[in-house]
């Protein structure tokens, strides 16, 4: 690293911390860098330091939002009364391109893994359990918890969690459907996903 | 560049880039590996659930020689954890065994008897209550310990070797080493006969048939927090996992309102 000038193997350095990316990726980035226009480069810095400044989470659902609360949460046409449990904000993206799911949303942050150091302290599951509290006639508002972790062990793992934790407090919990993708052949699924597939069947 | 069949234990994935993912595998013939599963992030992977932890696999894999990670290119299930329920505490229990067979065992050096370990503890983990994962564990550390030949011998004192009788409480020095109450002077944690002989049946007894057997709690608890001593002093830190265990039953009473 010595054979470039001292901002060229910063920004290198910079861009290695980056997930995914090595040293080669970091490289290329930051040559790419250098090649664009002033312009270019100078929107990328705008891009990076306005997220930084401007995007909170949402002290509802604890979506990645630039107005608090953030626009699902504060849609009136949205169904308060089902909550939808992700585990990133990105998954939430993946849920609202089905446009049949007309719910709130509420953002954990991550799944539990005790081999990364992530108990359910550090999940954000404080503020779900607060959302159920019963309003003035003593009722929930939530009919409904729909938990979308993901499908695997740590995914699993917290939506067992969570239903244990909501079940006692009289509101339905789901859980969604594990199984085969659209698309797919049953000759190379296997025998796990196969197994998940047959569970949650359902009558035609 | 020959490729390798064996049975193996995913132990941790990690992601790599877009659609990769590095496994950490324990192999019955190679050891542990770390190895590059191409691809396996995709929706219609080949791999399918196949690297999740603990799944028993018939891997096939091959290695480059200037490469340190090998890369994967088949895993048949053999036995899978995930086709049961999984719950926080046998997620807990599974990523501590996870955390101890990587951190104990070195890369690339084959070991039976850690494999058998592990597949003994998987096998009395399908049968096993919540109630009964903390004693597998307990079963799971001090074999881990005992194989890395980081446990002291509990038959005799450490001091003056004079053999321990089955009745004789016997005191813990520092470092975990086993003293009678004469060269102790009964000072550090006394270890009652109660916990030599549940350590005793531990290591004589299967998993299955050492969960089996109604266990005093406290003599588990006991021999956790020597087991704990012991590994922090192996490794020169405690093990992440461990710090989270006993946080993964759900506890109701933390509802507001409730």
């Amino acid at each position: 690293m010595l054979d470039y000038a001292e901002p060229v193997t910063r920004l290198i350095d910079e861009f290695k911390r980056l997930p995914g990316i090595g040293h080669k990726s970091a490289q290329r980035l930051a040559f790419h860098l250098l090649k664009s226009s002033q312009e270019d480069a100078e929107r990328l810095a705008d891009a990076i330091r306005e997220v930084k400044a401007r995007i909170i989470f949402c002290s509802t659902c604890n979506n990645l939002t630039d107005v608090d609360p953030c626009r699902f949460c504060a849609n009136p046409a949205r169904d308060r009364s089902i909550i939808c449990v992700v585990e990133e904000p990105y998954n939430l993206v993946a849920i609202e391109k089905t446009r049949e799911y007309h719910g709130a949303y509420h953002v954990l942050h991550g799944a539990l893994s005790p081999i990364r150091g992530i108990g359910p302290e550090d999940l954000r599951i404080r503020n779900l359990l607060e959302r159920l509290r019963p309003g003035p006639d003593g009722e929930s508002e939530i009919r409904e918890i729909i938990l979308a972790t993901n499908p695997n062990t740590e995914g699993e793992a917290t939506a067992n969690y969570l239903g244990r934790l909501l079940k006692p407090l009289g509101v339905r919990v789901t859980r969604i459907a594990m199984g085969l993708p659209v698309g797919s052949d049953l000759e190379y699924a296997d025998e796990v996903t196969m197994h998940k597939a047959l569970l949650n069947r359902h009558e035609m | 560049m020959p490729l390798h069949q064996t049975e193996a234990f995913i132990l941790r994935t990690y992601t790599l880039q877009e659609a990769d993912k590095i496994c950490v595998l324990l192999t019955r013939d190679a050891g542990k590996l770390r190895g590059v599963a191409h691809g396996a992030r995709r929706l219609k992977s080949r791999f399918g659930s196949s690297l999740e932890p603990f799944t028993e696999v018939s891997v096939t894999y091959f290695q480059k020689e200037t490469r340190e990670l090998v890369s994967i290119s088949s895993c048949e299930i053999l036995h899978s954890p995930f086709s049961t329920t999984m719950s926080s505490e046998l997620l807990g229990l599974l990523h501590y065994l996870a955390e101890l067979v990587i951190e104990f065992l070195p890369d690339h050096e084959p070991n039976d008897r850690v494999y058998r370990l592990i597949s003994a503890i998987m096998e009395a983990t399908a049968g096993a209550t919540a109630e009964q994962f903390p004693a597998l564990a307990r079963y799971g550390e001090i074999w881990m310990l005992k194989l890395g030949g980081y446990l002291p011998g509990f038959r005799r004192c450490a001091e003056c070797s004079s053999e321990f009788l089955r009745q004789q409480s016997v005191w813990l020095t520092s470092d975990g080493a086993p003293q009678c109450a004469g060269c102790s002077a009964r000072r550090g944690e006394e270890m009652n006969a109660d916990v030599r002989l549940l350590l005793a049946d531990l290591l004589r007894q299967s998993p299955k048939e050492f969960i089996e057997a109604r266990r005093e709690t406290g003599a588990l608890a006991q021999i956790g927090s020597i087991a704990g001593r012991l590994i922090a002093r192996a490794l020169e830190r405690d093990l992440k996992s461990i710090l989270i265990l006993d946080q993964l039953r759900p506890k109701v009473e933390a509802v507001p309102g409730s």
